[in-house]
């Protein structure tokens, strides 16, 4: 009878102390904010200020790390992207081109904008990664971050004194489930507020007068990307960015719904400005050794932009590096596939000596060395390849 | 029993960074694979298999040495994994100098250094061994500017190296001809 | 597509050292902070001597930065508070520095903050970088240095000539402030917790300063203050807490 009761009690307790939570938290909800107008700053007093204030700090220490792409060509044209999609907003935008492996774009508050060479290297056209800046500045335009940290404020105050009173109540238990659920809440922007920014960036390029089909494929590549993936969980973007197959399919049919608009795709436009940067760029991605991964990127990218030397001397380095059996071979057919197009980099004939070299065939590492000293007699690492050369001679006889 | 918690907060952290010893100016055995004359006194601490000799601080200049790493090894050990951390590259045997080369400027990149160049990769003599040495230019996450030196060689598969970085501003030039002594010393044991 | 939470990267290579620091300073706060303030000051040398005339100190930037706890004890960052807190800080170190005959000038960061010139900029790094490593193997025991045991040497080196070329000053002084306040709720909860017997952690004041000669570049004073009272806000409290920042300041 007893332990029956105390368990009783127990429950009674959980469910009244969880019921007063619910209410604490749903009278919480902060009010909805207006879009940030154009020039316009926070007041010094309010927490939006701080907020830019810190934000401001940041933004001075990016701007220095050594990582920023200063190259004014590339600047003008991202920027003329964000001025074109929102040209009243344009002059308070401060753009910061970062050069970083992997799919990403953020902004800040105070309206720093960074967009990752690994999203331009991605983008297949000048409309996708309006959608992509669009989706950034419509986070920027509806103050997404105080939003943010109003909510998160109010439902972490309301949970303070909730804990206190479980820990009066003995339940500490349905605290430690609350508080998880509400610390979640904290990382980055919400679903619901990338859906809006999804929604509000796509009629930011269809309004700016871009093709609207573009935006759902941004999605699929990334999407195709990840699902090859060694580890996709550990994707940066996609942590933070769950559902992204529906977010695809909202993207597709909302372009579906308004046709052939006959907007701009500008596939040429965007090769002009970084095509010179393909290679430098997919030399970063390789950092990550996610192979299978690089595999699609590099697959994409041909696709898009056909057979260059560029791209298939990273398809030889992706099997080089990985080393996995009939990669060597692999390795060397792919850099044969650069060597026969008309712009291959001096160093496939580099990397074909060393994959040579390690499948034990000395003659043709030799030749290919050589062929890397004729290419670029200037190249940095002479001293070495010729030490290789002279060490290969000196295995032959 | 806040402060005991703090306590036990630092402890933890500081577990990942060991303590600093005494490496006194004369021979200096570096783990039983190589011996090498220290001219100055220096700071000792470890990362797992690595050994890092400093003398103002391991940000302001750092001499890491990397002793006999082997198929799969990172050159780094990170002691949070964080999402975009999972993979650091890893030395093969088979590999060249160019190959360490990029192993290195790909490392020092994923554990946050930015715009990582290498150059004047050339052949020398490691402790009697055909060895290798280039140069490595960056900037921390901070956006300070450090100078890098790097010289091993390939034993036996193994991979042994001496790393030297400090800040581009004074600090490791301070101790460049220190570290060039090093190198000169090595002894393969 | 993420929020700042996706810009903390940190230095691997000196990962270890920037996660100590920054425990080091929830240490200093946690374990020290009492009604009075700590310092704990070092000097490059006890035989140091300050010119007979009048010395020219170069402000660099105060890098300030005011908090509000919220009740759940979140950080917000306060720009209104901030802004006065640096007015407050600044007047408070001219003040004191004109009565130790030292003309204090203002390093100009007008220009905005990212309009930093190069020699400069590299320099406010290094000091930074060297200022953590202080932190650590100063004020963190088990991170002590054996050669440096005795001896408190960090330098700029060659790197604070591009600051005394531009400014014609002797020295370079640095000043590091965060403090925080508790919310109305904090207060309360405070409050509360203390009737129940749970201990809920309130504001504090952490700084940190050092003083640099330009002409050897050498760290000649540096200096920690951990408090759990203070008010930069306020004048007279930011001098007081100016005043106990300058311990043993050697000008």
């Amino acid at each position: 009878m007893k332990p029956a009761r105390v368990s009783f009690v127990r429950r009674a307790k959980k469910a009244t102390v969880f019921a007063a939570f619910c209410l604490f938290v749903a009278g919480c909800a902060t009010a909805p904010l207006q879009d940030l107008k154009p020039g316009e700053r926070p007041a010094l007093e309010t927490d939006e200020a701080g907020f830019w204030m810190v934000t401001d700090r940041i933004e001075a220490k990016l701007s220095t790390s050594g990582r920023i792409v200063k190259d004014p060509k590339i600047n003008a044209y991202v920027r003329g992207i964000i001025c074109r999609l929102t040209p009243e907003h344009c002059a308070n935008i401060r753009l910061y081109v970062v050069r970083t492996p992997n799919f990403n774009a953020s902004m800040m508050p105070n309206g720093a904008m960074q967009v990752w060479t690994g999203a331009i290297l991605r983008s297949r056209n000048e409309a996708q990664l309006a959608y992509v800046i669009g989706h950034e500045l419509s986070h920027y335009l509806r103050r997404h971050t105080i939003q943010q940290w109003r909510d998160a404020r109010a439902k972490t105050d309301a949970l303070a004194f909730f804990q206190l009173a479980t820990a009066l109540a003995g339940v500490p238990v349905v605290g430690m489930v609350v508080q998880i659920a509400t610390m979640a809440g904290h990382f980055g922007f919400t679903r619901d507020q990338e859906r809006e920014s999804d929604r509000l960036g796509f009629e930011m390029m269809v309004q700016a007068g871009y093709d609207p089909r573009e935006a759902a494929k941004v999605w699929e590549a990334l999407l195709e990307e990840k699902d090859a993936s060694d580890e996709p969980k550990k994707l940066i973007f996609f942590s933070t960015h769950p559902a992204s197959e529906e977010r695809e399919k909202t993207l597709a049919k909302m372009a579906e719904e308004l046709g052939d608009n006959g907007g701009l795709v500008g596939k040429d436009k965007l090769a002009a400005v970084t095509s010179i940067y393909r290679g430098k760029w997919l030399r970063d991605e390789l950092r990550h050794r996610d192979y299978p991964r690089l595999e699609v990127v590099i697959k994409q990218q041909i696709e898009s932009w056909g057979q260059q030397g560029t791209l298939h001397y990273f398809q030889g380095e992706l099997y080089r590096l990985r080393g996995e059996e009939e990669d060597a071979a692999k390795a060397v057919a792919a850099y044969q596939e650069a060597l026969s197009t008309n712009d291959p980099p001096a160093q496939t004939h580099r990397a074909l000596g060393l994959v040579y070299w390690s499948m034990d065939r000395p003659a043709e590492a030799r030749a290919a060395f050589e062929n890397y000293l004729l290419a670029d007699p200037a190249a940095d690492d002479r001293p070495m390849i010729e030490s290789y050369i002279q060490q290969i001679k000196g295995g032959v006889s | 029993m806040k402060r005991h918690l703090l306590i036990a907060v630092l402890l933890l952290a500081l577990s990942a960074c060991a303590q600093y010893s005494l490496v006194e100016a004369k021979k200096q055995e570096i783990g039983g694979a190589y011996t090498v004359e220290a001219q100055i006194a220096w700071n000792k601490s470890s990362e797992g298999k690595l050994e890092i000799w400093t003398v103002d601080g391991p940000s302001l200049n750092a001499v890491r040495f990397f002793k006999g790493l082997g198929d799969g090894d990172a050159l780094f050990k990170i002691p949070r994994k964080t999402k975009e951390e999972a993979k650091l590259p890893t030395y093969r045997s088979g590999m060249t100098p160019n190959d360490v080369m990029d192993l290195v400027a790909d490392s020092v990149a994923r554990i946050g250094a930015n715009d990582v160049q290498t150059r004047n990769l050339r052949p020398i003599d490691f402790g009697g061994n055909p060895g290798f040495r280039f140069e490595v230019t960056f900037y921390s996450s901070d956006g300070l500017e450090l100078d890098g030196l790097v010289a091993g060689a390939i034993v036996e598969e193994k991979l042994h190296m001496i790393m030297y970085t400090g800040a581009r501003l004074h600090y490791f030039p301070k101790y460049k001809e220190d570290v060039e002594r090093l190198i000169g010393s090595v002894e393969m044991i | 597509m993420t929020s700042l939470a996706g810009q903390g990267e940190y230095a691997g290579i000196r990962r270890c050292a920037a996660g100590a620091a920054r425990i080091l300073i929830v240490v200093a706060v946690g374990l020290y902070l009492t009604a009075c303030a700590q310092t704990k000051a070092f000097v490059q040398s006890k035989d140091f001597e300050r010119p007979s005339e009048t010395v020219r100190v170069l402000l660099m930037p105060p890098d300030v930065e005011l908090y509000e706890l919220t009740t759940a004890g979140m950080l917000e960052p306060k720009a209104d508070w901030t802004e006065s807190a640096k007015t407050n800080v600044a007047y408070a170190f001219e003040s004191i520095l004109q009565e130790r005959q030292a003309n204090l000038l203002f390093y100009d960061s007008a220009a905005g903050k990212l309009a930093f010139d190069d020699a400069h900029l590299q320099a406010i790094k290094l000091h930074s970088a060297v200022g953590n490593s202080i932190l650590l193997h100063k004020y963190l025991p088990q991170m002590a240095l054996p050669t440096k045991k005795e001896t408190f040497d960090w330098t700029l080196g060659e790197a604070a000539t591009a600051l005394r070329d531009t400014y014609d000053a002797d020295y370079a002084l640095f000043i590091h402030f965060r403090e925080s306040f508790s919310s109305a709720g904090r207060a309360t909860l405070i409050i509360v917790g203390a009737l129940l017997g749970v201990g809920v952690r309130g504001g504090s004041q952490v700084g940190f300063a050092s003083l640099v000669d330009l002409r050897s570049g050498d760290i000649v004073w540096f200096n920690r203050l951990a408090s759990g009272t203070g008010d930069l806000r306020k004048a007279d409290l930011a001098r007081g807490a100016s005043e106990k920042l300058l311990t043993e300041f050697p000008l």
